[in-house]
């Protein structure tokens, strides 16, 4: 699963390797460690300390959510996250090729992140820290599906050349691309989909 | 891993005074694509290769070899000789 932003004119705006190599860094590692900072701000101290640890954990999950807008509409991020049918053939295999080294790295994660709750809590053993709140369990929710949206990107980022050089030769208008018609039908059944566990989540309670 | 395949396309487009934009547009793939192949980072797909050579209407190994194409200027001089 991947999201690809595209702007209103249609035009993938510019972006360097070396940008986008910092950017899904910066996301990949800044929501975890903002988010274990967040969570652990009672650590800190009551009152002010824990105040203030709170909100710089959640800072730098911010700094973090907003860097994914930066690279949210990329050439790169387009490759991940465009309608297959709008992508040639060079694209559609670097995108299957970022596809399966997220699949990989994801499904290593939550294998490693299932083993941990499993042991966690075995309370014969260990006694480990393990989520047990809505707080903990939505950082992890939103932490998950940053993942899934910048892995493939980081992979790109990290393994494509340069386009520089090619983008400066061909001209400005170059990195313009067409832009495929609204999905209605795609949001339509996003929306009653949404609407029908809205009834239903208000006609069980 | 596979061989990386050699092309004349950078030959090919100066002699017909095309821009990569103009070759992308012309076979339906994005300008960086052609750029890629250029410079061999990627190799193209049958179809690839296949609508290059018909819209250069070349044989697909006149663009595309496993092996290093002679310079052209080598090829001039055996002919002259």
């Amino acid at each position: 699963m991947s999201f690809y932003l595209r702007t209103s004119s249609g035009r993938v705006p510019s972006r360097s390797r070396a940008s986008m190599r910092i950017a899904t860094s910066v996301i990949l590692a800044g929501y975890p460690i903002g988010g274990l900072i967040a969570l652990n701000a009672g650590l800190a101290g009551d009152g002010a300390p824990a105040f203030i640890t709170g909100i710089a954990g959640l800072a730098v999950m911010a700094l973090s959510v907003l860097t994914f807008f930066y690279i949210a509409p990329s050439y790169m991020q387009r490759i991940v996250g465009e309608q297959v049918g709008e992508l040639d053939d060079l694209e559609r295999d670097l995108r299957q090729k970022a596809f399966t080294f997220a699949y990989q790295v994801l499904t290593g994660l939550a294998a490693a992140g299932i083993f941990y709750l499993a042991v966690a809590n075995d309370q014969t053993r260990l006694t480990l820290w393990s989520p047990q709140s809505y707080e903990h369990w939505n950082t992890i929710f939103w932490g998950a599906l940053l993942y899934s949206f910048t892995l493939p990107t980081a992979y790109l980022a990290w393994t494509m050349p340069d386009l520089e050089p090619d983008l400066a030769e061909d001209g400005a208008d170059a990195g313009q691309i067409s832009k495929p018609r609204m999905r209605w039908w795609f949001w339509g059944l996003m929306a009653a989909g949404g609407l029908f566990g809205f009834l239903l989540a208000l006609s069980i309670t | 891993m596979s061989s990386p395949i050699h092309n004349r396309l950078p030959v090919l487009r100066a002699e017909r005074g095309l821009s990569r934009k103009a070759l992308a547009d012309a076979v339906g793939v994005n300008f960086q694509t052609i750029g890629y192949l250029e410079r061999g980072d990627y190799s193209p797909s049958l179809e690839l290769a296949l609508k290059l050579s018909e819209y250069f209407e070349l044989p697909v190994e006149m663009i595309f070899s496993l092996k290093p194409f002679e310079p052209l200027s080598r090829i001039a001089t055996q002919r002259d000789q």
